[in-house]
């Protein structure tokens, strides 16, 4: 397998914890990893592990105690709350377990607000819009109101969301996670589409081994440490 | 971050929690309408006595005095009392001074008391006016009589009633009619022996006065000069002198010469003073009144901060969701301080509506005499457009607290997964 001379997310020595009257208490030591362009790596690990923190510091929601973090060669945390902020919305697209749509907006209202966010014109936003929803399937529910669909169509709503961007990197949490076997699968079979067709970069958390298995990489994470890394061969 | 999409957002945000959203607006409504209902009361009012005192021939001032009399008038309709003898007697060479002096057209004396009338079997208090009847025109310009009255200058036994005593409001039957008889009885304590002594005399009703919105008209019983002297024991002792100036600009000037001559024992009112006395008064009240209404317009800015307040928490997921997909703090802040904008917005819109409808409710309330002219709230435009400014700023104020809170919500705290 080549790997690209730039990896697009490159984590070094990240060490995170919390203090509290107990002491401190490190959740993440000793994270160390790379994902290149169009790589589609998932992080699995049993529940306390850190994984949600982990995803957190990726989207910069989080900063860590110790470490650095590279996002196409920037060093993310030299950046202050506006520029990061900036960055999330350009870099970084999120896909959360339960989707957080905004239910008083429409599908197509809620896919344009990153490009709102972003200052984007009206005419490009609905381009990118109707493009991404008929990749995905909901070309036909702009106009619903989110709470109208079903669990996988939220999702699917998230997802080109999260695309709208054109995002260096996605970060998927748990995205799976609240949908029936079924729709699970062929929601991440979109992002497995993202992923093969389109060159998509993916960092997907995941309780599910089955679907961890279609990715290109597992990082196992235990007990705030990756545990090992595991190449799936395609 | 585009603002008209922030705008959509926070309305759609009010529009999903109506009921809420709806009493906040209320709420500041509430406190918008008082302030304008207030002021539309209070400037009302001031109009309403400028007009009940342009019945008042501006030209005249009122001189009285605290006289050494020889019986203290029951009841004495001229407050003058305080140490007697260290007062001016107001008698015809205190009238000769003062018509000597410039910018006087004329000296009208007076007679008042208190007096006991008997009509038809009938009995009412009543105050009484001793003048020469003729003057009351220059005292009211805009008196009229009604038909079949007649003014005997020099007739002793003759007596003008205002309307309001001949044919009392609210009552089938006049007192009294034109032509009647009327009794007058005037009581007064003896100084000599210390008791009550009654005097009484018929009167023949020779007119009736149509109301004119002075106060010392519409309510007297006229009767002549001599008729009063004998009546009240007078003995050439007035007790009020109208002084008519030559013209309204000349009053103050009047005043002044007056006042130097008498100084402080002789009371001297203009119409002015009346006017401002009563501008004080109301003002006063509009004052208080308004202090309510300010307060009840923070009660509706502190409305505003508890229903953003609950709507942060409530969305603070989507806050967090925002924030992760790269909102800027700003745009948070911006979209809350918009809600208490628009319900701003709307509650002092409405409210302005409310207080001028409030404002005439509050008028027609407002008790007052039968004939009075009505009681009508005045709305000045740039009154209209503060109270408005004032109400939105307010509330955008009242939204800043909630709104900043909203953008420091972290997002880690607000998407954690809730189990």
């Amino acid at each position: 397998m080549s790997e690209p001379s730039v990896p697009i997310l490159k984590v070094e020595q990240i060490y995170k914890s919390y203090i509290s009257s107990a002491g401190e208490t490190p959740i993440l030591k000793n994270i160390n990893f790379e994902v290149s362009r169009g790589e589609f790596v998932s992080i699995v690990g049993p529940s306390g592990s850190g994984k949600s923190t982990l995803l957190n510091i990726l989207g910069t929601l989080d900063r860590p105690t110790e470490g650095d973090i590279f996002i196409d060669g920037e060093d993310v945390f030299s950046l202050d709350d506006h520029d990061l902020a900036y960055l999330r919305n350009n870099a970084i697209g999120f896909i959360f377990q339960s989707y957080n749509l905004i239910n008083r907006a429409s599908v197509l209202k809620n896919i344009e607000i990153p490009c709102i966010i972003a200052g984007i014109s009206k005419s490009e936003r609905l381009e990118r819009a109707h493009k991404i929803m008929g990749l995905l399937g909901i070309e036909d529910k702009g106009s619903f109101k989110p709470f109208n669909l079903s669990g996988g169509q939220q999702q699917r709503v998230a997802i080109a969301r999260a695309l709208m961007n054109n995002p260096s990197i996605i970060l998927a949490d748990e995205p799976t996670g609240n949908l029936d076997t079924k729709t699970g699968k062929e929601v991440f079979n979109l992002l497995k589409m993202l992923s093969d067709k389109y060159d998509r970069t993916i960092v997907m958390v995941t309780h599910n081994p089955e679907l961890a298995e279609k990715t290109d990489r597992i990082i196992h994470l235990k007990d705030g440490e990756i545990e090992r890394e595991e190449r799936i061969a395609t | 971050m585009d603002i008209r999409e922030i705008f959509i957002l926070s309305f759609q945000a009010l529009k999903e929690r109506k009921i809420r959203s709806l009493l906040t607006i209320v709420m500041v409504m509430a406190g918008t309408s008082l302030l304008v209902a207030v002021n539309g009361v209070g400037a009302g009012f001031t109009e309403f006595f400028n007009k009940q005192f342009s019945n008042l021939a501006p030209n005249i001032l009122f001189v009285t005095s605290g006289q050494t009399q020889g019986s203290t008038t029951v009841g004495s309709t001229e407050g003058g009392g305080g140490s007697a003898g260290s007062k001016i007697t107001l008698n015809a060479a205190v009238i000769n001074r003062i018509e000597s002096l410039p910018f006087i057209d004329k000296v009208i004396p007076s007679y008042q008391s208190q007096v006991l009338m008997k009509s038809r079997g009938e009995e009412k208090s009543n105050a009484a006016l001793s003048i020469d009847p003729n003057n009351l025109f220059v005292i009211a310009p805009t008196l009229e009589l009604q038909p079949g009255s007649q003014l005997k200058q020099n007739d002793p036994s003759a007596i003008i009633l205002a309307d309001n005593i001949a044919n009392p409001p609210g009552q089938d039957n006049p007192f009294v009619t034109i032509g009647e008889t009327i009794e007058l009885e005037y009581s007064f304590i003896d100084d000599t022996t210390g008791e009550q002594e009654t005097l009484s005399k018929n009167f023949l009703v020779t007119g009736i006065m149509e109301p004119t919105g002075n106060p010392t008209i519409d309510g007297a019983a006229v009767i002549n000069l001599d008729a009063g002297d004998a009546l009240f024991q007078k003995t050439g002792k007035y007790d009020s002198l109208f002084v008519v100036a030559s013209s309204t600009e000349l009053v103050d000037a009047v005043e002044e010469e007056i006042k130097k001559l008498y100084g402080n024992d002789i009371g001297v009112t203009t119409v002015k003073a009346i006017l401002k006395t009563i501008e004080q008064f109301t003002g006063g009240i509009t004052s208080f009144l308004l202090s309510i209404a300010i307060i009840s317009l923070v009660v509706g800015a502190v409305g505003i901060i508890t229903t953003l307040y609950t709507s942060v928490v409530e969305r603070i997921r989507e806050i967090g969701t925002l924030k992760a997909i790269g909102a800027q703090s700003s745009n948070i802040l911006t979209m809350f301080v918009l809600e208490a904008l628009i319900i701003g917005m709307l509650g002092a819109t409405l409210g302005l509506l409310g207080g001028i409808g409030g404002g005439y409710a509050l008028s027609q309330a407002t008790p007052r005499n039968e004939g009075d002219p009505p009681l009508i709230p005045l709305f000045f435009f740039t009154d209209m457009v503060t109270v408005w400014f004032i109400s939105v700023a307010l509330s955008v104020i009242a939204g800043l607290l909630p709104a900043w809170k909203a953008s420091k919500v972290s997002p880690i705290e607000a998407l954690r997964p809730k189990t």
